[in-house]
């Protein structure tokens, strides 16, 4: 075999290897093993714009398939739980009611599933509020919290559910009480805070409250730190302003605090009507 | 008279002995070896392909190489690299150390696959000379050795040191002694088993064989190599296999299932031998799909000269190779259904061609003598001839035809990869040298980008999720969109929508979408 071998291959394949490796050295020496960037496509959140619906079909697709799929029963609520608020985003990008009660099905089985998860309840309990039904609501979050004493978004939403959708003052303080125990930054609560004070002709403590609110919204702006859209910080910011405006103009008079706060209103406001009013009031208070 | 045969033998001038030299099977040897390397470079990428693996056997070379040990350099723990055995990596990282690119271990890839066809020439011509060439043929045309062949993965050495042992072991049981030959085969027939772990089958067939033939001495010699060569490779890399435990988990992406019983086991043997037969080996040797032919046609062309040929050769000098194949597919049989595929085939498909040219052979001869009663004038030799090359011919051209498919796409990348691919380049050139990135890749991801990183956990469980990227340390994560698996829609982007004031976009790509997230934990 070796004697075959040296006999009649001893020069033809070292050389044939080595023209080989040198036409392929040759022909790809110069690769570029690395590259520049392509250019960003820009810094939208993921499924942005047109493709949020694209990627929230595939992100229900590939759910689906693991409810079926899955093996491991611990991970089934949580699929469960997934799809339901895929679908709840789904409902909240078309509008379309077949959404929305899919994901009320699919997040209420995760919540037999597995009861004593806070997340699960929580999310129920927006689910309840998307269509207005606030003793539902507020019993999830009651569940959540029962579930994680300290979960925030669902003492969050308990308050806000309690003030604006059942008018419950005395919960809806004690719910951020508890929130403001565990992050004082905490978005939204001291206006409802400073309305409840407001009611209550407590004209300081709503001030405080007003003015703590402005820096809140501006430290979660900043650094990003609860699931909220500028959008819903926007409007909280925007009814502070505007009773900033008011208190400044009637309970501590200061016409260049009360029309930096008219200024800053105006930014945030998105109702014309609403700035035209407020604008009609400062010229009441003011004479301007 | 002897006298006349010498001198009718005699090479006359010029014209006869260039017929000789044409006719002779060595010269055909070498066409064939330049037909597979022109094949080669013709679909010869010189980049790491997207698989995965062969980045992780280019990175262990380098960790190696750099006196790092036997660790994932990809990795922000830089762990101790336990799936694959050292042997292969060491050797990319030797042909590799005086570059920084991977084109030198790619180029050895290539000549080991060309050192295939002449190592199985060398070993089966003095045993099967009839279906020595047409075996050639076949595997020199073979578009899936040739697709191994131009990726860093272990199937082509592995079959190279497998046919390299045998080749020594014949010739030493030619010349015979314990010389240089003697230990040489036994150190070379335990470098399987050190480059792919079911390569113990080869360990395992040498052993049995031995003891058959009464060989012990070659046994015992063989067997305490390895284990002293185990022993070697644990203290100096501390490498140790996880195979066996692999090997009868229920599912190794989900070790909570636990392992299986035996009639799970007898089932999923069950299972494997139906895939393997049925789908795998078709499309391995053909390339075609079995569902598009009607029945089970190519199934039984394939199979039963195969195992014809399987058996016959349990009694021939080359029996070695049946005790082997014997092993190995039990291995591979009881090895979990979800991996089974071609690359488990490859480094056995020229054995597998081999019984199935000696069962044909067979097959022909038995229908050849039904036949010579009715048909006087039929000649067995010239017949057997004829149809061994016209099959081995027919296999050649539909591989040949996958080759032209495969030199097709090779010059393409998917817009999936291209999008991952500039966001590595994004990382590389916008973030800190030790920023971590959670990444469905990371091996891929690390080679393009400089930075370490990990794959996000795979629970639908959105808080267990946030927790390893927290606990992995990430400062980045890759939303990618790949086309060839969903795991990143599965896990990542339910945690991202549950916690979106975490992730901040700071890198965007459409078509398909693919982002660079700056993960900002609370």
């Amino acid at each position: 075999m070796t004697a075959a071998f040296f006999r009649n291959d001893r020069f033809f394949y070292p050389l044939l290897f080595i023209l080989w490796t040198l036409f392929l050295l040759i022909r790809f020496g110069g690769y570029r093993y690395f590259d520049m960037p392509l250019f960003s496509a820009g810094l939208e959140r993921i499924g942005g714009g047109t493709n949020n619906a694209t990627l929230l079909y595939n992100s229900i697709a590939a759910l689906r398939k693991c409810l079926d799929e899955e093996k491991n029963s611990a991970e089934q609520p949580h699929i469960l739980q997934n799809l339901g608020c895929a679908y709840c985003d789904m409902y909240k990008e078309t509008r379309n009611r077949f959404f929305l009660d899919s994901a009320f099905y699919f997040v209420q089985q995760s919540v037999i599933q597995k009861p004593d998860n806070a997340r699960f309840h929580y999310n129920f309990g927006r689910l309840f509020t998307e269509i207005g039904d606030a003793p539902h609501a507020l019993r999830q979050y009651d569940l959540a919290l029962r579930c994680d004493s300290t979960h925030i978004l669902a003492l969050s939403n308990a308050a806000t559910c309690s003030y604006f959708a059942l008018g419950r003052k005395d919960a809806a303080a004690r719910y951020f009480a508890r929130a403001l125990a565990i992050d004082s930054m905490l978005p939204v609560s001291h206006v409802v805070l400073g309305l409840i004070a407001l009611d209550e002709r407590n004209y300081t403590a709503a001030r405080d409250n007003f003015e703590k609110e402005i820096i809140a919204d501006r430290v979660v702006l900043e650094m990003n730190r609860y699931p909220l859209t500028r959008e819903s910080i926007n409007y909280a910011g925007a009814i502070a302003h505007r009773n900033l405006m008011t208190l400044y103009s009637t309970q501590f008079p200061d016409k260049s605090v009360a029309r930096g706060h008219f200024d800053e209103y105006l930014k945030l406001e998105t109702d014309t009507s609403k700035k035209t009013r407020a604008l009609q009031e400062m010229k009441k208070y003011w004479g301007e | 008279m002897r006298r006349k045969e010498k001198i009718k033998a005699a090479p006359l001038p010029l014209q006869p002995a260039r017929r000789a030299v044409a006719a002779s099977p060595h010269f055909w040897l070498r066409i064939f070896i330049v037909i597979q390397l022109i094949l080669l470079a013709a679909e010869f990428s010189p980049d790491i392909s997207t698989n995965g693996d062969d980045a992780k056997y280019y990175l262990l070379g380098k960790s190696l190489v750099s006196g790092n040990g036997y660790r994932d350099i990809f990795d922000p723990q830089n762990p101790v690299h336990i799936q694959y055995p050292p042997l292969f990596p060491g050797f990319i990282g030797i042909l590799g150390a005086f570059t920084h690119t991977p084109l030198i271990p790619k180029i050895g890839m290539g000549i080991l696959s060309a050192g295939i066809l002449l190592l199985l020439f060398y070993y089966l011509q003095p045993s099967a000379p009839n279906l020595t060439l047409p075996l050639v043929l076949i595997i020199a045309f073979s578009s899936s050795v040739a697709s191994h062949a131009t990726l860093l993965l272990s199937e082509i050495p592995y079959l190279f040191a497998t046919l390299a042992a045998l080749a020594l072991l014949e010739l030493y049981r030619q010349r015979g002694g314990t010389g240089l030959v003697f230990w040489a085969a036994a150190c070379t027939a335990i470098m399987p088993a050190f480059i792919r772990t079911v390569g113990i089958a080869f360990v395992a067939a040498w052993v049995v064989v031995n003891i058959i033939d009464k060989k012990y001495r070659q046994a015992a010699a063989h067997l305490l190599l390895f284990v002293a060569a185990m022993l070697l490779l644990r203290f100096a890399t501390d490498w140790h296999s996880s195979y066996i435990k692999h090997l009868f988990l229920k599912n190794s992406y989900d070790p909570e299932l636990g392992f299986v019983t035996p009639i799970e086991m007898i089932s999923r043997i069950r299972e494997n031998v139906y895939l393997y037969l049925s789908l795998v080996l078709p499309d391995t040797l053909l390339h075609i799909e079995l569902k598009k032919i009607p029945g089970m046609t190519v199934f039984f062309l394939l199979t039963i000269p195969a195992a014809v040929g399987w058996i016959r050769n349990f009694r021939l000098s080359t029996r070695f190779l049946s005790y082997y194949c014997l092993f190995y597919g039990g291995i591979i049989c009881m090895w979990q259904t979800q991996w089974a595929g071609e690359r488990f085939l490859v480094p056995a498909i020229p054995f597998f061609v081999l019984f199935f040219l000696m069962g044909l052979e067979i097959i022909v001869n038995f229908l050849a003598s039904v036949f010579a009663k009715s048909v006087p004038q039929l000649s067995i030799a010239v017949i057997k001839k004829e149809i061994i090359w016209g099959v081995a011919l027919c296999i050649a051209i539909i591989n040949f035809n996958d080759h032209c498919l495969l030199i097709k796409k090779n010059s393409q990348i998917s817009g999936d990869w291209k999008n991952f691919y500039s966001c590595a380049d994004w990382v590389r050139l916008n973030t800190p040298p030790h920023a971590i990135v959670a990444n469905r890749k990371p091996e891929l991801f690390y080679l393009r980008s400089l930075r370490k990183g990990f794959v996000y956990p795979f629970s639908h469980d959105v808080e267990k999720v946030i927790t390893g990227l927290k606990q992995g340390g990430a400062r980045y994560c890759i939303f990618d969109d790949f086309s060839w698996t969903s795991t990143t829609i599965r896990y990542l982007y339910p945690a991202i929508m549950s916690h979106p004031e975490m992730f901040r976009v700071v890198y965007s790509l459409r078509s398909p979408d693919t982002y660079v997230l700056e993960f900002v934990p609370k």
